[in-house]
């Protein structure tokens, strides 16, 4: 990331990954901005920091035009967007489920939250980004995105095409200055992990404020050559 | 001289009309997706990156039942919300004109006007004598504010519109801050394609925020203060643009009034523009000739308008007469989601 002080967005930002990139982008002097369903009760320390929420459901359609013209009230234009929000599916204490047993409906919220709703903010918010010919979006992935796994069907779907919309974006503007990037952190120890796997190994994976201070000392690269990054593709460089 | 027919879907239409018009010449037909090759690529286009408010609020002065329209944005930077002028309203579904309305009700200093859920607006002062234009504060003890003036609000709706608007049918591709009470329509039936075709032959874009206030208040004494003084913010990147431009001669296209109002308000005697969030007091009319613009894209609205009036600072009423005749002859569509002109400035 560059020393000069940019607008971020994060979405999804209560917790885990998200939380601890807005908390070290603000405490390095960025003005940040984080989107989530419970930003109206702010984590202490994102408020302490400076971090300014917004409350939101990215996956409701009603709400967008509000939420960005939220997001552009407070920050006038936008440097770096991170679409960071998604959820599983299925239940909370169920969330991964075979795709024979996993509902229409099911199936609809986990692609309105993890497709459509970074589709329809970053249509919103790319205007300024556009026009300065300067910008990066960064979504968010998994290696369900490429890898099948059994259970984790509808995540696993929406990754998948979330990563494409992230080079059919890149396709139509990488002339204009703006940078799209898909990015799987890899695992970590994350209360969305834990609901997916509960008797993982919690000790052997990465912590989320070490995978964001990595990931924003990859992302301070002024350039990428490719679009999506494997886990160990971001951390080798 | 018998109004266009107005459009009556909201929806972008790729087959736009666009008349150009221009000196003393006939005013000339292209289709609204031709406007890259019709500008040049030393052009500078100027557009309102303003967002659209919900603004029409229903609420309740204990058991009677109000309407009013946001009218004006008084917040000093976009994020603060709080503060509006309004007008009240006279009941009635949209499909009623606003001026066919009865007189909407007559606030004092101090109601409280209460909108469901914890949002509630407090008359602070009486902008005008009948008690129709008011400054508000809205508040409530929730944090987002902004959050309940969207749940509360609902587009103003147009009466020539088939349909009911959503808040997304009000916005432009450039929406940005949320400051306008009433949509920059002219950027209405641009898209990205369009935009990226000017950007690539090498035209200049810049946005600058223009808190597009009410058009109309169906009160004819009210109507006589349009427009109210409205806050425009502009970067130093783009009024450093807009100036290199002017000091090489090249030509400063506005995409709608907005624009077009928000950098002749920052044009100083000696011509510079200037930067920084400032209010609008100029009024761009038969008597004065715009001194950054040279041409202006808008929608077709008929004599005896406010925007027609604006029209007149660039261009002869006889020319706009004209002009607006061909349309007429050309069936062009009017009003908000209708065909577009572009105007170039005699002077």
């Amino acid at each position: 990331m560059n020393i000069q002080a940019q607008n971020i967005v994060i979405t999804g930002a209560n917790s885990g990954l998200g939380k601890s990139l807005a908390l070290q982008a603000a405490n390095a002097g960025h003005r940040v901005v984080v989107i989530s369903r419970s930003a109206g009760q702010l984590n202490k320390d994102l408020l302490a920091a400076g971090v300014i929420g917004i409350s939101g459901d990215l996956s409701n359609k009603h709400e967008i035009v509000r939420i960005s013209a939220e997001v552009l009230s407070e920050l006038g234009q936008i440097d770096v967007l991170i679409n960071n929000a998604s959820q599983l599916g299925g239940s909370g204490k169920q969330p991964l489920q075979l795709l024979l047993d996993t509902d229409c409906e099911v199936f609809e919220e986990v692609l309105a939250t993890n497709l459509l709703g970074p589709f329809r903010l970053t249509k919103r918010l790319l205007s300024s980004m556009i026009l300065k010919k300067r910008g990066r979006v960064i979504n968010i992935s998994s290696d369900a995105a490429v890898s099948a796994y059994e259970t984790w069907g509808a995540y696993s779907i929406s990754k998948t095409a979330t990563d494409h919309m992230t080079r059919i974006w890149n396709e139509e503007l990488k002339d204009y200055g703006i940078q799209f990037l898909a990015i799987d952190p890899g695992d970590m120890n994350t209360a969305m992990y834990r609901a997916a796997i509960p008797d993982a190994d919690f000790d052997a994976l990465y912590q989320p404020e070490d995978v964001a201070r990595d990931l924003w000392a990859f992302l301070s690269h002024d350039h990428f050559e490719q679009v999506r990054f494997t886990a160990s593709q971001w951390r080798a460089l | 001289m018998k109004p266009l027919q107005p459009a009556t879907r909201s929806t972008r239409r790729n087959d736009a009309k666009l008349l150009v018009v221009e000196n003393e010449g006939k005013p000339r037909h292209f289709q609204l997706k031709e406007l890259p090759q019709i500008l040049s690529a030393d052009d500078l286009v100027v557009v309102n990156d303003a967002a659209t408010m919900p603004s029409r609020l229903i609420g309740k002065i204990g058991n009677q039942c109000v309407e009013i329209r946001l009218a004006l944005h008084l917040g000093d930077q976009p994020k603060n919300v709080s503060h509006w002028l309004a007008v009240s309203i006279g009941l009635g579904d949209y499909n009623t004109p606003t001026e066919d309305r009865l007189p909407g009700y007559a606030f004092q200093v101090g109601d409280c006007i209460e909108f469901g859920g914890t949002l509630k607006a407090i008359v602070k002062n009486i902008a005008h004598i009948n008690g129709r234009l008011i400054e508000i504060e809205f508040c409530s003890p929730k944090r987002n504010l902004f959050q309940q003036i969207y749940e509360a609000g609902n587009p103003i709706q147009y009466s020539y519109l088939e349909e009911r608007l959503e808040d997304w049918d009000q916005q432009t591709i450039f929406s940005g801050p949320a400051v306008a009470v009433e949509p920059p329509s002219s950027g209405f039936h641009l898209d990205w394609a369009m935009v990226l075709e000017m950007k690539k032959i090498g035209i200049q874009i810049v946005t600058v925020t223009h808190a597009t206030g009410l058009s109309t208040t169906g009160d004819k004494q009210l109507d006589l203060l349009l427009p109210l003084p409205e806050l425009s913010i502009i970067s130093k990147d783009a009024a450093e643009a807009i100036n290199g431009a002017k000091a090489n001669g090249r030509r400063i296209i506005a995409i709608g009034t907005g624009a077009s109002r928000a950098v002749e308000a920052a044009t100083l005697t000696d011509g510079r523009v200037i930067h920084g969030s400032m209010t609008s007091l100029v009024k761009l009319n038969s008597n004065s000739r715009p001194q950054t613009i040279t041409a202006l894209l808008s929608g077709l609205h008929e004599e005896g308008t406010s925007h027609w009036s604006l029209l007149e600072s660039f261009i002869s009423t006889e020319q706009l007469r004209k002009a607006y005749k061909e349309a007429q002859r050309e069936k062009y569509l009017g009003h908000e989601y209708g065909d577009l002109e572009l105007v170039f400035s005699q002077s």
